[in-house]
């Protein structure tokens, strides 16, 4: 009987045959994008170094392009699809346009590992203080530098799901 | 971190708001398309990945090549070499820059050094990409293939500096285009190299009660850093060819697609998208892989793809500049001349280096520098086996603030007057009343935000207590460019479409990268439309550039999208009024001119009970919709230019060398804010840019060999949000240029005067000036130890 690698994706089951569908030396990133067209997921460095390719694994902030996706077996994977405009993070970068930060995002191609990122810091800490959320999403380049926009939108998130918003 | 939000110097419904970029939902939910996303190989199902031999060597030259275990290596489609004669057959490439023509062989090029050959057989800088090239069915055949191509070199010593290249056992990189060993040949009849001249430096020299003299250095050591690397997906199939890419311009692409392949322009379809930020990287000529994964393609007869890794995505670096620049200045604070000598260090290939050691200066001299008398400039540059130097924001301009601002601060503390007054007395432009209102504007505003009547003298600081020692600085610079700076860059095509449900279709073709000039359009269009009550969430931006379907796009350089294309919509506005007049007056039985438009509404003038609504126009019989496009000429009218001030706050620890910036101010005069949180957002984000450059960026060579040892982003530093301190943008409206907006481009300027301020901070706290970037603690402790 055919190897599988089997996990969940934004709630959804997906079963791959190893070797066949996937390769075991197949990165997590590469799986997501190429074979299951969630390309939400971006990829830039490829080394760990820009925090483009952030996904949950378990709840739980991973770079997807410095795992392999055989790592992955059994996991339950949350990539940036799984979000519509009603989530409380995704609708704070959307919406930041407050005198004095600017925007969360310019090019857009940094914002949904950083989307990531906060959800994943949300989840252990709901009320962050500034300097836990500069920590949390420092390991995420915006060559944009929004980081003024970004920090704020995560504040403003964590007060959105503490007021009991959707998705939290 | 929250600065108060400007004041409008005119109310306008949407233009000049704070609100969300018209793309912010698609951005952050990842759903817009980046080059890599509309290449997927289920998209091309025969595409194959290409890749070029990069050369591990900085100076050398191929002597033998075997490709004949990667051409039988299964899976490989295609092998271009060097001797190709096919390759070796194609007219060589120089870089072209979208501001001064569109092409490397366009008439009207400025850069004229043809330099660069497509695949060449020798190597002038390390990572130089030359030799062979491969197409193959998955990238990892690719690198396996051009491993295994046997190559027989001849090596020759590499050097990095301009002192370097002129020395006897120096390789002459391109002797046609020099004076001199590896001395570039520059733009004019030069004598003793002085470029430019006026007034008389010479006496300005010899009555000065100050003078002062810097030797600056900047560039050489940043990249531009972006997350979207470079590539292409090219089909050259029969007569035709198809590319995708995310470079930022389709027309320029499709043009240099025609000039080198000899393929008619109505058969090359070139596709962009949203691009990764760009920071002004990508201009053609530089970028010879296009023409390489054509040929690629050809042969095998596939599409072909091709993608920088993040190594080959350091491909070019802001130009290396070197100013020896004395000033001149009378006791009362006038500053009299400066006599300057810029230096280019050019890598192995040619960069806009002109830009840098020549035109900056010319130009400035009408601009910031135009109060200044007595000018004079000598200018020079050499080919070395660095990285090639190319555009990156702020080209120029960040580079001759450093020495200007560095040294007029100087200038004030010599003769015990604060900087602040210095620069309002002695900069602003060849067109305005002096002092600069604008200048003196964005000071004032910039002053008060920082708490610069804290400021200290340098001694004063130095002789205070602790090992945290705090200073103040301040750089000034013009904004760039108005729209009468902008002919060059010539017609502007917009049109507008009304749908049968009054919804809006904006086609103002540009690529989104970041700079947001596609949110200032949808603004513009819904206030130039406010008759047919359109809101801006009735606007639909078209994001996609097609040359086969699309207008002539619109290059998002110089920042100038947010407001040329804006202008040319009045006039789109006025022509889909006329059409809504022409189709009504049947329907109300008048000639259209007695009708009018308003509130969605087409009235008879003086009988506004005489009406049909607009919608009521487009159902009628055919449900075409209105449509109107407009090629605008720029408006040439002179109006002079504004200007930006940067403050920066920092202290320094003198026992870790550590260089913490607490707070930066910038206060930009941009005429018209087009979209304030956008605005906002630039000047932000070109200080992370600043503050980078000022001190933790920067390529480092392995001397010997010429290797640039960090091209990755692990181990170049770029600012990420633990190193990004207090930021208060502050915009203004005080200077007006002509047209319905008036305004000026922001987003490049933003980065002009970050560096310098830093560094005037820097002196300020502890009393040493630097004069190369990044101002790293060693070079901080070192400093301070020599100085005892």
């Amino acid at each position: 009987m055919d190897e599988r690698l089997s996990f969940t994706v934004n709630g959804q089951g997906v079963s791959l045959v190893l070797g066949k569908d996937v390769e075991a030396s197949d990165r997590l990133s590469s799986v997501l994008r190429d074979r299951l067209g969630l390309t939400g997921v971006r990829v830039a460095c490829e080394q760990g170094a820009c925090g483009a390719c952030t996904v949950l694994l378990d709840g739980r902030s991973v770079l997807s392009c410095m795992m392999f996706a055989a790592d992955a077996q059994g996991c339950d994977i949350t990539t940036i699809e799984a979000y519509g405009r009603d989530d409380p993070v995704a609708a704070s970068f959307i919406e930041m346009a407050e005198p004095g930060y600017g925007t969360a995002m310019q090019c857009g191609f940094c914002t949904p590992g950083f989307v990531m990122e906060a959800h994943g810091l949300l989840r252990e800490n709901p009320d962050p203080t500034r300097e836990e959320i500069r920590d949390a999403v420092s390991g995420h380049i915006c060559r944009c530098g929004c980081y003024h926009g970004i920090i704020r939108a995560v504040e403003n998130a964590a007060a959105r799901m503490g007021e009991g918003g959707a998705g939290a | 971190m929250k600065a108060a939000a400007y004041r409008p110097r005119t109310e306008r419904k949407y233009v000049g708001s704070y609100s969300p970029k018209i793309d912010a939902a698609e951005k952050t939910l990842g759903k817009v398309r980046f080059f890599q996303d509309v290449t997927l190989n289920g998209m091309f199902p025969n595409t194959v990945y290409g890749g070029i031999l990069q050369s591990p060597y900085a100076n050398a030259s191929i002597a033998r090549m075997d490709t004949g275990k990667a051409e039988a290596l299964p899976g490989v489609r295609a092998v271009l070499r060097y001797d190709d004669p096919e390759i070796r057959a194609l007219k060589p490439t120089t870089h072209s820059w979208t501001d001064t023509a569109i092409t490397p062989l366009h008439r009207d090029t400025l850069p004229r050094f043809f330099d660069r050959v497509f695949l060449p057989g020798s190597a002038k800088w390390l990572g130089d990409q030359m030799g062979v090239a491969v197409a193959a069915d998955t990238p990892e055949l690719v690198r396996e293939a051009l491993a295994l191509v046997e190559i027989e070199w001849e090596l020759r010593p590499a050097f990095l500096e301009a002192e370097e290249a002129v020395l006897p056992g120096a390789t002459d990189l391109h002797p046609g285009l020099c004076d001199s060993k590896n001395k570039i040949r520059l733009h004019g009849d030069f004598v003793d190299d002085v470029s430019f001249e006026k007034g008389d430096v010479d006496r300005a020299r010899a009555e000065a009660d100050v003078a002062v003299h810097v030797d600056k250095v900047y560039g050489g050591n940043a990249s531009h850093g972006t997350l979207d690397f470079r590539g292409c997906l090219i089909h050259w199939d029969g007569g035709r060819i198809d590319c995708w890419t995310n470079q930022y311009y389709t027309d320029q692409t499709r043009m240099y697609l025609h000039e080198y392949l000899d393929v008619p322009i109505n058969r090359i379809r070139v596709v962009n998208g949203h691009c990764g930020a760009h920071m002004g990287k990508w201009n053609m000529g530089e970028d010879g892989y296009y023409i390489v994964m054509a040929f690629l393609s050809k042969r095998s007869g596939r599409p072909v793809k091709y993608r920088m890794d993040v190594h080959e995505e350091f491909h070019d670096t802001r130009n290396y500049t070197r100013f020896e620049m004395d000033m001149f200045a009378k006791s009362d604070g006038t500053i009299t001349g400066m006599d300057i000598v810029g230096t280019g260090t050019l890598g192995g290939y040619y960069g806009p280096i002109e830009y840098n050691v020549q035109f900056i200066v010319e130009e400035s001299a009408g601009r910031v520098l135009a109060p200044i008398d007595s000018l004079r400039l000598r200018s020079r540059a050499y080919f070395t086996n660095r990285m090639p130097g190319g555009v990156m924001r702020g080209i120029g301009n960040l580079q001759l603030c450093w020495p200007v601002f560095q040294a007029s601060d100087m200038v004030a503390e010599a003769l015990g007057m604060d900087p602040v007054d210095i620069i309002k007395k002695n900069f602003g432009d060849a067109w305005s009343p002096r002092p600069n209102a604008s200048l003196a504007a964005v000071l004032d505003r910039g002053a008060e935000l920082i708490g610069w009547e804290q400021r200290r003298s340098a001694a004063d600081n130095a002789a205070g207590g602790g090992y945290r020692k705090r200073g103040l600085g301040v750089a000034a610079w013009n904004q760039w460019h108005a729209e009468w700076q902008e002919n060059a860059r010539g017609r502007v095509e917009v049109a507008f479409r009304i749908n049968p449900d009054m919804s809006v279709t904006l086609i103002s073709p540009t690529c989104e990268t970041g700079a947001g000039g596609n949110s200032a359009c949808v603004l513009a269009c819904a206030e130039s439309l406010s008759f047919l009550n359109v809101t801006p969430d009735d606007v639909h931006w078209v994001p996609v550039n097609d040359s086969d379907t699309g207008l002539r796009d619109c290059p998002p350089t110089d920042s100038v999208v947010s407001f040329l294309m804006p202008e040319a919509m009045p006039e789109c506005a006025e022509k889909i009024k006329d059409e809504f007049r022409r189709r009504a007056a049947l329907m109300l039985g008048a000639d259209p001119s007695e009708l009018d438009v308003d509130d969605a509404k087409v009235f008879v003038k003086g009988d506004p009970s005489r009406s049909v609504s607009c919608w009521s126009v487009m159902m009628d019989v055919d449900c075409v919709p209105v449509y109107a496009h407009v090629t605008r000429d720029n408006n040439k009218t002179v109006t002079g230019i504004s200007f930006g001030a940067w403050f920066a706050d920092v202290e320094v620890d003198v026992e870790t060398g550590e260089i913490d910036v607490r707070h930066v101010v910038l206060a930009n005069d941009v005429g018209q804010v087009m979209h304030a949180s956008g605005a906002e957002s630039q000047q932000l984000g070109a200080q992370a840019l600043g503050i980078g450059e000022a001190l933790t960026e920067d390529l480092v060579y392995d001397r010997r060999t010429g290797a640039a040892l960090n091209r990755n982003y692990l181990d170049y530093k770029m600012l990420t949000s633990a190193d990004y301190p207090e930021v208060s943008p502050c915009l203004l409206e005080v200077w007006r240029g002509a047209g319905e907006y008036g305004a000026i481009g922001l987003a490049e300027s933003a980065t002009a005067g970050t560096t310098t301020a830093i560094a005037n901070a820097v002196y300020n706290a502890i009393g040493i000036r630097f004069d190369t970037l990044p101002i790293t603690p060693k070079k901080v402790l070192d400093a301070l130890a020599s100085r005892g």
